[in-house]
């Protein structure tokens, strides 16, 4: 238990503040309620928890450590002023990782352990880091609002790859809006700081074996506070699948993972939450395992690590693009997989390649495990077949043989929800489809898989015929609904034109 | 002075420069959040706070009987309150108000106020408007030469109707203010680009003269015109809080109530009718314009006058006749944007253009060419054309021109669902406020004993870079080196009676007007200078320069500091504050539709091209080539950040940005409903030319404003995609803004709105 050895920090901290608050650092002590303990821009900190204010570490950051330099722009992770950079021990790449997050979502108790820099820590005894020259010698600062976010995402994206291509720029930097620049600055700063211009700061370096001695000595952590009108009371991070069902059984929690949805309406003062129970800590479910062709993604496993993980291993590269256009990379580096699908959007980006992919789900409940197929998980908008206490553990998949392709249309093409998504994945033998399966998204109450579509079509020469037929078929099928994102008119004809440029893909592919 | 840096790039990029929150918090400070209406139009029947005062950490509410003064705010037209008494006009307008000890506490307890109304009918849309015939007066009117001669004249005549969407600022920093109580009134720090309108409205919303409030601005985190009236607001807001309460006392909007309830760029729909030559030169014009104006009149007038005034954008046309009213609505005001107007009125005039070229199967550029303002020509409101670029310009691009056209032709041979189009936008954009009376600048440049600088101007620091750009004017002027000049936050105490910081002029009026004040104090330096190479070096200096923080006479030098200490004791006047009002302008007349509104049009062409994918409606840009032209360029960095930054939100505005509404409530709220672009949405090559053409009519050393012109620059993403639909169509399509993949493939399909 490594706190123990840091447990007198609360009083050194508040030893300047007043008497009551030193009371609670002692009646933190004798409950067992541990400090909030990190390290922010390479140095240990401990924060009683008694005087954590709000839920958000953006919060903590500007509140209680006085940090204003990172911003708050929309209160929802979706502008990127407020990103901050998480360093923290990653079990699938067995080392020490850095995130862009955005502070205003990230739920400041899950910074436990974990390594905090913010704009404050990249110059060091008045000597700037060469992002923050380049941005000031390439004008990439007008307004100035985004800039720290901005600088931060950049820092993220070159301590895990100093010398980052052009499109690694900027899906490091999609999430982060500018509304002065027109960001040809700011790409260009980026590049030239990109050209082996950037190195690890040692602090950087000297924070990473604590970290991951930390990530290895995780034992449950259970917050509590009982700020003004805070619609949480209780903030669980169990460390064992073990632990997490019996919180669960007894508190009766709302279950997260990333966090990246419950924070938006917290911050917007809407719903009392009371309990929640964060699964990021179990090491049990932070885990990618593959078996010959079959894949099995852990409940903890990010997009961002998925991504690093099909980038490794060289696989499911025609349908890499659909998990990269999930959200920004901040949203990436703390959303998971698996929260994604258990969050039941009916526009899912990962749900939609992952039904079309047969995917089948992992159960964890007080029942004992059990497992379920995608497509019966879905009941109606929002509505899951998980049962109360229950969560996901893993989805498994098996690697598609022949063409998969992914396709997502959006009024922007980075960060942005789909007014439709689908997804295709065909076998074809002599020219006829061997197996096909169909995936849409936006067009129902859940992403969809047409059934039917493999076994009217299997053994269908694919022809042009073929292939209108598909789409007309499909074009009939789907009923959707008009929202802010399109009207259902819309929708229906992408359906058609989805079908039509998958097997334009699949043509312009076999032609290269 | 090419390679000036951001004043204060240092302090942005360490997080240290401070925004209105970011100023340290008063002992005791409090927070109030406005309870916004959940209607559009109707009376307000009974306040219910009983759920909210429950609460923990509430202080207070606030309603109209809380306010000391008047309760209005309109600039332009009165009768614009904080709070209504009686009657809601828009979905999201500020009923009432709390106060809170914390600031998450008051955005809880604003949520639990309930507000009870008799809901009435409401007007949501211009076609509703004009059919009531409800508008802000007066209607404007411009003619030239005789319409019906011209269309006798003509070889053929289209008419039809155009229209631009409604867009959201999305500046960065949402509305925030803070309010301090003084002794005997009130300092305020409000994210605003008009400091003397806060500060003259406040005085009369809490009953005080106008010299007991105080307005502070240091920096604006991006403006864009969203914070010219909207943060009068919630400056009032906040200052009736702080008065009620006597603490010092925040507000900050979330971002979903920023843009549920500020101002934004009007929508606007022009019917036209246009008669041309087979050549495609244009023989009269006639435009029945409307603006969807809002529940309030704000800015809307003056938002339609420079939307006529560029009706004709860079086009000669000899017969002219336009007709224009700003409708009132149950919708959020309608106020300033980037432009002002001026992108609307222009889009029509491309759009026509446009069109002609279909008609006649020219291409579009040589149908701009023939038609282009000249030399001695005259605009439909009377202003004389002098020192016209427009043919430079269009000379100097062609060559990009051909040779994409040529690319573009190949392409779209080899591909069935990918289609490339090019799109063209040329600019004749006027620089000054068509309101002659508020073409005025003003500077306080302060000299210290160790060289160093304080000045003070009238512009609003907002991400334009007055602030260096200014500074850099005082250091060539004083040769005192950049780093230690100063540049002070806009402070009513010290620089007062200001315009607000808008229409492309804060470096035109407040440069000029530092230029002023540096030109008499370096005279007095050499003065004194030329007194002490006499005393020390026995010289006397015919030329003495001022340089490197030195006054240098041959090979003889002193330090500036030294004749600035001698000067202090010597009892000679080491500050100055100095005035400038624009020349030779006469302002807009409403009433003949005439005038010389502008001292001087800023030149410039852009041409983008596009592929779009006929299946999804998605696009990319994949090359833009502008070519800008500036008197003289001051600060090439400064001026390529602005004309890229307003391309792409011009760009933004005709494609991808789109408010939605149900029954006048905004739905697209948040930046994961309204999207702005990002950087994977620039341009893939993109060249910016600044062409220099010293013209006599600009303003400090030369220079010309460059805030809003190159906006218009994104009109040619937008004109790229309906060509490129147009060759997968066939025929000429009817897309109309923002080209969204919806509204580009109802475009392909051929789809009526």
């Amino acid at each position: 238990m490594y706190w123990w050895a840091t447990c007198l920090y609360p009083f050194m901290i508040v030893k300047n503040t007043e008497l009551n608050t030193v009371l609670s650092g002692v009646i933190i002590f004798t409950m067992n309620y541990e400090p909030l303990s990190f390290y922010l821009n390479g140095e240990k900190k401990e924060f009683p928890q008694n005087n954590i204010q709000r839920l958000s570490l953006l919060h903590l950051l500007r509140n209680n450590l006085n940090l204003k330099g990172t911003k708050e722009g929309c209160s929802e992770g979706d502008c990127g002023a407020c990103t901050v950079v998480v360093g923290e021990y990653s079990f699938i790449e067995k080392k020490v990782v850095y995130n862009s997050v955005t502070s205003c979502i990230y739920p400041v108790f899950k910074i436990h352990n974990k390594h905090i820099i913010t704009i404050e820590g990249l110059d060091k005894n008045g000597e700037l880091n060469p992002i923050q020259n380049a941005f000031i010698e390439h004008h990439a600062i007008q307004c100035g609002f985004c800039t720290p976010g901005m600088i931060m995402s950049m820092f993220a994206l070159l301590l895990n790859n100093p010398n980052p291509s052009k499109d690694k720029i900027e899906k490091a930097l999609s999430g982060n809006l500018c509304r002065c620049t027109g960001y040809t600055s700011i790409k260009n700063a980026c590049l030239d700081v990109s050209k082996g211009k950037f190195k690890k700061p040692e602090f950087i370096k000297r924070a990473e074996p604590i970290l991951k001695k930390l990530a290895k000595e995780k034992s449950d952590t259970v917050f509590s506070h009982n700020i003004p009108n805070s619609p949480i009371k209780k903030y669980i991070l169990p460390s064992t699948i073990k632990s997490a069902l019996q919180y669960i059984e007894k508190e009766k929690p709302i279950i997260i993972n990333g966090g990246t949805d419950f924070m938006v309406p917290v911050n917007r003062g809407y719903t009392p939450l009371k309990t929640i129970l964060d699964l990021s800590g179990i090491k049990e479910l932070n885990y990618i395992e593959k078996r010959d062709k079959r894949i099995r993604i852990g409940a903890s496993v990010t997009f961002s690590r998925f991504i690093s993980f099909l980038e490794k291993e060289n696989l499911l590269l025609s349908l890499k693009n659909g998990f990269e256009l999930i959200g920004s990379a901040q949203i990436r580096n703390s959303g998971t997989i698996c929260g994604n699908i258990a969050n039941a959007s009916p526009i899912g980006d990962s749900a939609v390649i992952l039904l079309a992919l047969n995917s089948t789900l992992n159960i964890e409940g007080k029942g004992g495990k059990r497992r379920i197929a995608l497509s019966q998980f879905y009941l109606d908008y929002k509505k899951t077949a998980l049962k109360s206490g229950e969560f996901i553990e893993s989805v498994e998949f098996t690697l598609p043989e022949g063409y998969a392709s992914f396709i997502k249309t959006s009024k922007r093409k980075e960060v942005d929800i789909a007014g439709v998504n689908s997804c295709l994945i065909l076998e074809e033998e002599k020219n006829t489809i061997k197996s096909l399966s169909i995936v849409f998204g936006g067009v129902a109450p859940y992403p969809i898989k047409l059934f039917d579509v493999e076994n009217i079509f299997k053994g269908k020469k694919i022809n042009s015929e073929t292939i209108r037929k598909i789409a007309e078929y499909c074009f009939e099928k789907v009923k959707p609904i008009s929202d802010v994102r399109g009207s259902a008119r819309y929708r229906k004809k992408l359906v058609y034109n989805h079908i039509i440029k998958h097997f334009q893909n699949l043509l312009e592919k076999t032609n290269e | 002075m090419n390679s000036t840096k951001h004043i204060d790039g240092k302090l942005h990029a360490t997080g240290k420069a401070r925004f209105v929150r970011d100023i340290p918090k008063q002992e005791g400070m409090l927070y109030v959040y406005p309870v916004l209406s959940s209607i559009a139009k109707g009376e307000i029947i009974e306040i219910d706070f009983s759920d909210a005062i429950n609460i923990e950490n509430f202080v207070a509410t606030l309603t109209y009987k809380d306010i000391p003064g008047q309760n209005d705010i309109g600039v332009m037209e009165k009768g614009e309150p904080v709070f209504p008494e009686k009657m809601i006009e828009y979905y999201g307008q500020p009923v009432c108000a709390v106060i809170c000890r914390d600031y998450y506490s008051a955005i809880v307890c604003a949520k639990r106020v309930k507000v009870k109304y008799k809901e009435e009918k409401a007007i949501l849309n211009l076609k509703e408007a004009i059919k009531h015939n409800t508008f802000f007066k007066p209607e404007l009117m411009i003619k030239k030469g005789n319409v019906i001669k011209g269309f006798k004249n003509s070889d053929h005549i289209i008419e039809g109707e155009v229209h631009t969407p409604i867009q959201e600022h999305f500046y960065m920093e949402p509305q925030t203010c803070r309010v301090i109580p003084d002794e005997n009134g009130f300092t305020v720090f409000p994210a605003s680009q008009s400091p003397t309108e806060i500060q003259e409205i406040l005085a009369a919303v809490l009953n005080m003269p106008i010299n007991l409030v105080t307005v502070d601005i240091k920096r604006v985190g991006g403006g864009f015109g969203g914070k010219e009236h909207s943060p009068t607001l919630f400056a009032a807001i906040c200052a009736i809080a702080s008065h009620k309460t006597k603490k010092s006392v925040e507000l900050r909007l979330l971002r979903e109530d920023d843009i549920m309830a500020t101002g934004k760029r009007h929508f606007i729909k022009a019917t036209y009718r246009c008669g041309f030559t087979k050549d495609g030169k244009i023989k009269a014009l006639e435009y029945n314009i409307s603006a969807n104006g809002g529940a309030y009149a704000d800015l809307s007038i003056p938002v339609l006058e420079r939307c006529v005034l560029n009706a004709e954008n860079c086009y000669n046309i000899e017969n002219f006749k336009l007709k224009a009213k700003a409708y009132k609505t149950n919708l959020h005001p309608f106020t300033a944007f980037r432009g002002f107007g001026g992108p609307q009125g222009t889009f029509f005039a491309e759009y026509i253009v446009e069109r002609i070229a279909k008609k006649l199967k020219k291409d579009p550029f040589e149908v701009r060419l023939v038609n282009l303002y000249k030399n001695g020509d005259t605009t439909p409101y009377g202003q004389k054309i002098e020192e016209c670029y427009l043919e430079h310009v269009f000379n100097k691009i062609k060559p990009t021109y051909l040779k994409w056209k040529k690319e573009v032709e190949n392409f779209n041979k080899k591909n069935k669902y990918k289609k490339q189009g090019i799109g063209i936008s040329p600019i004749k954009f006027g620089i000054s406020f068509t309101t002659k009376g508020l073409n005025r600048g003003y500077a306080l440049v302060i000299l210290y004993p160790d060289g160093t600088v304080s000045v003070s101007h009238g512009g609003v620091e907002m991400g334009q870079e007055v602030s260096t750009r200014v500074a850099s004017i005082v250091s060539l002027i004083l040769g005192i080196e950049i780093e230690k000049i100063h540049i002070e936050s806009v402070n009513t105490k010290r620089i007062a009676n200001l315009p607000p910081t808008a229409a492309s002029t804060a470096v035109d009026l407040n440069g000029n007007a530092a230029l002023k004040a540096s030109s008499i104090l370096a005279k007095r330096l050499k003065r004194i200078a030329k007194m002490i190479f006499k005393e020390r070096f026995s010289i006397d200096a015919a030329t003495i320069e001022l340089k490197n923080n030195k006054a240098i006479a041959g090979n003889y030098s002193i330090e500036i500091k030294e004749i600035i200490n001698r000067g202090i004791w010597d009892r000679e006047k080491m500050a100055e504050y100095q005035f400038y009002k624009t020349p030779h302008i006469t302002g807009f007349n409403k009433e003949t539709g005439t005038g010389k509104p502008f001292y001087y049009y800023v030149h410039g062409i852009a041409i983008s091209l596009v592929e779009t994918d006929m299946l999804t409606g998605g696009f990319r840009i994949l090359k833009t080539k502008i070519i800008h032209e500036l008197g003289r360029s001051l600060n090439r960095e400064i001026e390529e950040g602005q004309i890229s930054g307003a391309f792409i939100q011009g760009a933004g505005w005709l494609t991808m940005e789109e408010m939605v509404y149900s029954k006048g409530k905004p739905l697209s709220t948040s930046p994961s409903t309204y999207k702005i672009p990002t950087i994977a949405d620039i341009p893939e090559e993109f060249d910016i030319e600044i062409f220099e053409s010293h013209s006599k009519k600009a303003s400090v050393f030369g220079t010309k404003g460059i805030g809003e012109p190159p906006f218009l620059y994104g009109h040619s993403v937008f004109f790229a995609i309906k060509n490129s639909i147009e060759e997968f169509t066939g025929k000429e399509c009817n897309l109309m803004p923002p080209a969204t993949p919806e509204n580009i493939l109802k475009a392909i399909e051929g789809e009526k709105e």
